[in-house]
């Protein structure tokens, strides 16, 4: 970041390119650059040369066949490569070193295709700056997914970037910090619980096992949400915007709602490429509901090759039909009963119900085994257990008193982030800059302190890798 | 023009937030790595208490392990001799650490001599254990002796950088922050310039004496530590600062051990250096094996005293130490009052394991002017004759069936206090920490010094000097201490 301020502006965009291509083929001091690496090179040339030839070719006439060709000559080395790393230990059950983020760098990649095709915008010929959009170091370990539109201007604009602009740092330092306290802080402290838990799940009741189940919701927002926002803060430094990938999911009232706030990137990218497509909801009832149910399962198998991530896909996929095949009888019976569809009362519970499914669903997400995760299930609603909340069970679980208050008080801010993120529909970084400069530096310094003292790390600790770099 | 100045001033607008801003983090890390910082006696607060030592005041440096700061006595160097000495030792230090200590320290004092003491001959490991490096570096002040020295210490896969910043090790410690945390003072605990790196150990092991075989042959020292032992009596010889090399008193102390000081011997034999195995030399010490040592390697406060007593004949006698007692009092005031710190603590201890009531009652008669007595009859119908004796020498009348009052003596007069409504006879603060006598008892940092409704006769004695609690007890028979809370 030092040497990107203090360097030539016209120069900056190499710098970030030779850092995003040393952090990506980075391997040991030994093996400096890893042999997962030049697949990397060969998708950057292939989607780049397909691109780049789509756009010579005119849309309509006798050559438009030949941009169909070069879009799944596209793909197809894409989801190749995509299939390989991904799938082929799981059908041959032979272990291979799969390339970092390699999920997050086709769909950047197949997505850029797709726009190209579509004419959406016109392919970047210059190489350099392609090749820095698809592998920008902040967002190719665990996303968010750009689009071309978005970030190739951007990298454009690297020399313009002012070396000192406090509100830029403010920002990006703010986004730094929040990132870190919810990984060190919140989803690595919390991991102790589910771990211990999950792990021996054998020994706990109902209380104990639903407990878990809500922690390890908390645990893979905080894990992910951090992961985003570290690299927004890294991406902000440097005068680059990227998207937030976050915006307040467990304050979402229904699961459809969750997904327009979950991943927004992913789901976005899953809209506008196998969704619409499809046909969207510009079809019959029964046609879009096949729709989202395949975009759905298309979402659950893109995590990873498992049968558990597919039942989680599924579910959501099941979840959001029979939501739309209900509302319409939810709406007659809230005419009927004259519900107060404004209170608060209203919100909290259809909330409630919409943190209980989706957590519910992130059971199978986190046990890999089908059997063991419907005897989970089974032991949460079997296993009455309600002493704990007086026995003092609950700080058993993995973390003593003080570790859990700890813990509480950081999901409180967490919440309190949350609901002002929901509220003004911006990022924990505009909405800090939206403060007094005093209260923006007491934020961002206790949020740092607070990392500092409180976050999980050194030799007492075992790191815990974020979640989300397994995709 | 007008641009330009608009962007001009923006310019320094945004430098000098940006600058504010970094400047209050860094003030804020400071005072937080004060707080968090581990504060071992040994290793890292004996090199701060170091650098606050008056520059060229140190005649007699002594680097070790841990047998050197609970065996030198430094008070008794200085009462005894007039030598004005510093210990700097961490647990288990290597040779390696120990030469970075020792360039370290030669770059702020003159000492006439330096000692070594030998236990590293014994320790086996090419690296020091993560908690080591951070408890005998993370006091050295910043420089390429301590980049170095950790450098010594750590593995290259260990990584350098991670062991030298020190914060993953600092920030577990908000599980056990307490007052000497916060307060910079570090409590009663230790006199930051005045401390000298001793430790007086209040513990005693009887243990057996070693008997060893005559025939043992030498055998040799890792390459490592050998390499870096070469190098202190290189340095020494190079800095023409005398060095005498010794191995302390250790009931541990076996055939390999000695094969090894025999082998550290050879080579000090090679640089014509001192080399004195203390242990050939118990009887000559006095060291009584059954009331001399707190543990297997270290002296108690009987037997540091006695080993510094012989040790400080020793290089009385060979090397040329001036007496400074009767100079400088702004050099040397800090071992005066060392001495005084550690008498004091020596002294308490010795009353809090006084159980005769005779000689309990000549021991309080003793204190110096910095300890007060605090004195509750509680709850007794009677009165044995002792006790009846102990209350007279303060001139407290034994009043029935209950006496209302605390007594107080104080510079050798007694005063009589009556409680306040709301049952408090008295309140003080000393240093950082507040004593408090109420009709309930005594509490000293929030705690009860004697456990609530003793009946007895209650003697709390204050040391104001090392602001602590220097005993109490509840006097119920001719005895003390047999039931103290």
């Amino acid at each position: 970041m030092v040497v990107f301020y203090v360097m030539p502006p016209r120069a900056r965009v190499w710098w970030v390119l030779v850092s995003s291509l040393f952090f990506y083929c980075y391997k040991s001091w030994n093996e400096p650059v890893s042999e997962q690496s030049i697949w990397l090179f060969a998708a950057i040339g292939v989607s780049y040369v397909s691109a780049v030839i789509m756009d010579i070719i005119p849309r309509e006439g006798r050559l438009k066949i030949l941009r169909l060709l070069l879009l799944l000559e596209g793909l197809f080395a894409d989801f190749g490569m995509l299939i390989y790393f991904k799938y082929y230990s799981f059908f041959t059950n032979r272990d291979i070193l799969v390339p970092m983020g390699i999920s997050f760098f086709i769909f950047t990649s197949t997505g850029y295709l797709f726009d190209i095709y579509r004419c959406k915008y016109r392919a970047e010929r210059n190489p350099l700056y392609y090749a820095l959009f698809t592998c920008f170091f902040p967002c190719i370990m665990s996303g968010p997914i750009e689009r071309g539109d978005h970030l190739i201007p951007q990298l454009k604009n690297l020399h313009k970037v002012k070396v000192i602009d406090a509100d830029r740092m403010a920002n990006g330092i703010s986004l730094l910090v929040w990132g870190l306290f919810a990984k060190m802080v919140i989803a690595d402290r919390i991991a102790m619980i589910v771990d211990n838990v999950y792990g021996q799940y054998y020994l706990y009741g109902s209380v104990e096992l639903i407990f878990a189940s809500v922690c390890y919701s908390i645990q893979i927002y905080c894990d992910f949400m951090s992961y985003s926002t570290i690299a927004m803060g890294c991406a902000k430094l440097m005068g680059i915007d990227v998207i937030d990938n976050f915006n307040a999911p467990y304050l979402s009232l229904s699961v459809k709602e969750f997904w327009k706030r979950w991943h927004i990137s992913l789901s976005s990218w899953l809209r506008d490429y196998v969704y619409i497509p499809l046909g969207g909801s510009r079809c019959s009832k029964f046609r879009t509901y096949i729709n989202v149910m395949i975009t759905f399962l298309v979402s659950g198998i893109w995590h990873g090759a498992g049968l558990n991530f597919v039942i989680w896909g599924g579910i959501h996929g099941i979840l959001q039909v029979i939501d739309g095949l209900l509302s319409p009888v939810g709406k007659k019976i809230n005419e009927l009963t004259k519900a107060k569809t404004d209170s608060f009362g209203y919100r909290f519970g259809k909330g409630f119900i919409t943190f209980v499914l989706v957590d519910l669903a992130w059971v199978f997400f986190r046990v890999t085994d089908f059997n063991l995760a419907v005897e989970l299930l089974r032991r949460m609603f079997s296993k009455p257990d309600l002493w704990v909340f007086f026995d003092e069970g609950l700080y058993k679980l993995g973390l003593d008193r003080r570790e859990s208050n700890i813990l509480f008080i950081a999901v409180l801010v967490l919440v309190v982030v949350d609901i002002a993120k929901k509220k003004t529909g911006r990022s924990f970084g505009d909405i800090i800059l939206s403060q007094p400069w005093w209260f923006r530096w007491c934020v961002i310094i206790a949020l740092f302190f607070a990392l500092l003292t409180f976050g999980v790390y050194g030799p007492s600790f075992h790191p815990v890798e974020f979640i989300y770099l397994q995709f | 023009m007008k641009t330009f100045v608009i962007r001009l001033l923006r310019f320094f607008k945004n430098t000098v937030r940006v600058t504010a801003f970094l400047i209050i983090v860094a003030i804020l890390l400071e005072i937080w790595v004060l707080w968090l910082r581990p504060k071992h006696y040994d290793g890292n607060l004996m090199m701060e208490a170091f650098y606050e030592q008056p520059r060229n005041s140190i005649d007699v440096l002594c680097v070790g392990s841990s047998h050197t700061f609970v065996d030198f006595n430094t008070a008794l160097l200085w009462e005894d001799y007039g030598i004005p000495s510093f210990v700097i030792g961490g647990s288990l230090q290597p040779f390696w650490n120990s030469y970075y200590y020792i360039k370290e320290a030669c770059s702020y004092q003159t000492p006439k001599l330096i000692i070594l003491e030998a236990l590293a001959c014994n320790i086996e490991d090419e690296y020091s254990e993560h908690g080591i490096v951070v408890n005998n570096y993370s006091g050295m002040r910043w420089g390429m002796n301590k980049l170095e020295a950790i450098r010594a210490s750590v593995s290259d896969t260990d990584g350098v950088i991670d062991h030298s910043l020190f914060f993953e090790e600092y920030h577990t410690r908000y599980t056990d922050l307490d007052i000497n945390d916060i307060d910079l003072e570090m409590g009663d605990e230790v006199k930051t310039r005045n401390w000298k790196g001793f430790y007086d150990y209040f513990l005693t092991l009887p243990l057996p004496r070693p008997e060893l075989e005559d025939d043992i042959d030498p055998l040799p020292i890792t390459n490592k530590q050998e390499y870096y032992y070469r190098m202190i009596i290189e340095y020494c010889e190079q800095e023409q600062i005398p060095l005498m090399i010794m191995v302390s008193p250790d009931a541990g102390y076996n055939e390999v051990a000695k094969a090894r000081y025999m082998y550290a011997a050879d080579i000090a034999e090679e640089y014509g250096v001192d080399f004195v195995d203390f242990n050939s030399y118990y009887n000559e010490i006095g060291l009584d094996f059954n009331t001399d040592f707190a543990d297997i390697g270290h002296l108690n406060h009987e037997g540091n005293r006695k080993f510094t007593a012989y040790l400080g004949d020793y290089i009385d006698e060979q090397f040329d130490l001036p007496d400074r007692r009767a100079e400088s009092t702004d050099l040397y005031d800090s071992w005066e009052q060392n001495a005084a710190y550690i008498d004091s603590r020596y002294d308490n201890y010795i009353l809090k394991t006084t159980e005769d009531l005779d000689e309990y009652i000549d021991r309080l008669n003793a204190l110096p002017d910095d300890y007060e007595i605090y004195i509750r009859i509680s709850d007794i119908t009677w009165i044995r004759e002792q006790m009846s004796k102990f209350l007279g020498i303060y001139g407290i009348p034994f009043v029935r069936p209950y006496d209302e009052h605390l007594y107080v003596i104080r510079d050798g007069s007694t005063v009589v206090l009556d409680a306040d409504d709301n049952g408090l006879f008295t309140e003080r603060e000393l240093g950082s920490h507040r004593f408090a006598a109420n009709t309930s008892g005594f509490i000293f940092d929030g705690n009860d010094i004697v456990e609530p409704g003793r009946i007895g006769v209650i003697v709390v004695v204050l040391d104001t000097y090392n602001q602590c609690i220097a005993d109490s007890t509840v006097i119920v028979s001719d005895e003390v201490h047999s039931d103290a809370y």
